[in-house]
């Protein structure tokens, strides 16, 4: 019986994603409660592998190979099926996905294939007093928080946002790396052709990166928040988005903090013209100070803050352009 | 000529109206107001498009209650041939998974020639993206989700090139697919308005067609709650203890200095 982490990678760059490694302390935790192993677990590349191995962070990883398909080479239902037979051969308890975008692509199709229950971008994980592990997911946005379990299926399958977890340190002496081929279906249906990097000029102030961060919301126009980003890059600090701005297109999802989106713990939140919904709110977590910024001076925001400055946010936003940016 | 079958799903568009039935756990939808899921509009778009261009059907099918059918007029009134209501007692309860199977046997019931079937990205109430990859795992055709273009299509050999996007990765991916296939569309992808025009005239003209389990004729243990793997143990609010912060009383130069003062002060600390 085992916990198991799906390992993502970017497979242009072998690369593995950052949630890979912060999810491993969640499956550490999951585990330890269960009083199982836990191991890691990747669709075929050495490389990735091998790097995962030198963190020691987790104390076994597989690598599925894939007979004469090249590393880098990437398709969804290849990896699922590469999935699904090595799931079937072993005696999964709990299996967990870092809820990146290949991952929400990959874990559905795996799910359907073993016949087994998934619950999407998880925002907390527990095991409860019956040894049943429960996941958190905040649903249909104001104040509902679901606890969802998965009774009489094998693996349990979940998508975890764990990119505010911390990296967790190297806890083994050694981390073994076991290869196994497996043979899957003809994909032939569908091939890889190519793909590109997409610059994106605001990669490094994106909200998990930075501990002190300043939160737009509705209250802002679209000319405020690109003065934000300004400000934010001179001054070395990260920007999240409530849902409403990321859902006008002004900045992408990327920048999204609460249900659907990023959970952050930031030790500055600053919040400007953010009303304070539930479904953003649920993304900002353990913050030393809060600081709100709104016309509204009854505005759920101020249930979060330490600090609260009645005020339009914008008419601040170019005080501070003024004397940052001059 | 292609066939296309889009999913659409309707929608809470007022979320905190939503309540739970606490024995089971399911969402009670009846009385909530309901609409069309944003994001599926990107995929209705996409389908009349390839429409235009190629020649061809498109279907919509959407699995909800009988109250849903006023979503599935509007989508008619958009400009789809025709439009399926999939909606029986016996579905009450179905998780992703079963409602995926349910829709899977759906779309081989009303287009079993299909050559592509749409979603949106994800629900806007549940932001599971679930349904698409578990439709096509049903369906036994490949499938890929975030599809921002089709790059070309060989109706000769039944092959389209398509590109995608991963937003988290930045970047675009280009893959050569057979056909039939299921692809969800990237959300950002809309070139609103729809023809709406059309829709008074459409709505006269095309009924809403129902299709219930006598249709489909599905094993209970595969559908409704039996059928669905998980289970909400509970619902709760979420709440918390209200802080009390204190009130900044600054004209708003000086606020912005204060404000500046403190986050210079802890990058300082940082270093």
């Amino acid at each position: 019986m085992s916990v198991l982490v799906y390992i993502d990678y970017v497979p242009a760059t072998r690369q593995p994603r950052q949630e890979s490694i912060t999810i491993v302390d969640v499956a550490r935790e999951i585990a330890s409660k269960l009083g199982t192993d836990v191991e890691g677990v990747l669709v075929n590349s050495v490389v990735v592998a091998t790097k995962m191995r030198d963190m020691k962070i987790l104390p076994r990883i597989y690598n599925i190979r894939l007979k004469n398909v090249p590393e880098g080479t990437y398709i969804p239902t290849l990896f699922g099926d590469a999935l699904v037979e090595f799931c079937k051969k072993r005696n999964i308890e709990v299996l967990l996905f870092p809820a990146t975008q290949r991952c929400r692509e990959i874990a559905p199709y795996v799910a359907a294939k073993l016949d087994t229950g998934l619950v999407a971008d998880v925002a907390e994980l527990y095991v409860d007093e019956r040894k049943e592990v429960i996941a958190v997911k905040p649903s249909f946005g104001e104040n509902i928080l679901a606890h969802i379990y998965i009774p009489d299926r094998k693996p349990k399958m979940f998508t975890v946002r764990a990119s505010a977890r911390k990296t967790p340190p190297p806890q083994y002496e050694q981390c073994e790396l076991v290869h196994e081929e497996v043979s899957v279906p003809d994909s032939g249906k569908i091939e890889y052709v190519k793909s590109g990097q997409v610059y994106d000029p605001d990669i490094d102030i994106l909200p998990e990166r930075h501990d002190i961060v300043i939160g737009v919301g509705a209250g802002l126009s679209k000319e405020s928040i690109d003065l934000i980003k300004a400000i934010a890059k001179k001054l070395g600090i990260g920007v999240g988005a409530t849902k409403k701005i990321t859902d006008k297109g002004i900045l992408s999802t990327k920048f999204l903090i609460g249900e659907s989106g990023k959970i952050i713990r930031p030790r500055i939140y600053v919040a400007l013209g953010i009303s304070g919904a539930p479904q953003h709110m649920t993304g900002v977590k353990d913050y030393e100070m809060l600081i709100a910024v709104n016309v509204d001076d009854r505005a759920p925001i101020l249930n979060y803050s330490t600090h609260f400055y009645k005020s339009d946010a914008n008419e601040l936003v170019r005080k501070i352009a003024e004397l940052v940016l001059r | 000529m292609l066939n296309i079958a889009i999913i659409t799903k309707t929608v809470v568009p007022i979320v905190s109206t939503v309540k739970v039935d606490e024995r089971t756990g399911s969402l009670i939808r009846e009385g909530v107001p309901t609409t069309l899921n944003p994001w599926d509009y990107a995929a209705i778009e996409l389908a009349l498009k390839l429409r235009e261009e190629y020649g061809g059907k498109v279907v919509a099918i959407s699995m909800a209650p009988p109250f849903a059918r006023d979503v599935l007029e509007d989508i008619i009134g958009m400009g789809v041939d025709e439009a399926y209501l999939v909606s029986d007692r016996a579905f009450a309860g179905s998780d992703t998974l079963a409602t995926s199977y349910i829709l899977a046997a759906a779309i081989r019931y009303v287009m079993p020639d299909f050559d592509i079937v749409l979603a949106g990205q994800e629900a806007a109430d549940s932001l599971t993206s679930h349904v698409p990859a578990q439709v096509a795992s049903f369906l036994s055709v490949p499938y890929l989700y975030y599809i921002v273009n089709i790059v070309k299509i060989d109706l000769v050999n039944r092959i389209v090139n398509v590109e995608r996007i991963l937003e988290d990765e930045d970047r675009i991916e280009e893959f050569k697919v057979k056909l039939p296939a299921v692809f969800s569309v990237y959300k950002k992808n809309i070139i609103l308005p729809i023809r709406v025009s059309r829709k008074i005239e459409a709505k006269i003209n095309r009924k809403v067609k129902m299709i219930t389990n006598r249709e489909l004729n599905l094993e209970q243990s595969r559908i409704g709650l039996s059928g669905s793997p998980t289970r909400v143990s509970k619902v709760v609010n979420y709440t918390l203890e209200p802080r009390r912060p204190a009130k900044v009383e600054k004209n708003s130069e000086e606020f912005a200095k204060w404000l500046l003062e403190i986050v210079q002060e802890k990058l300082r600390e940082r270093q």
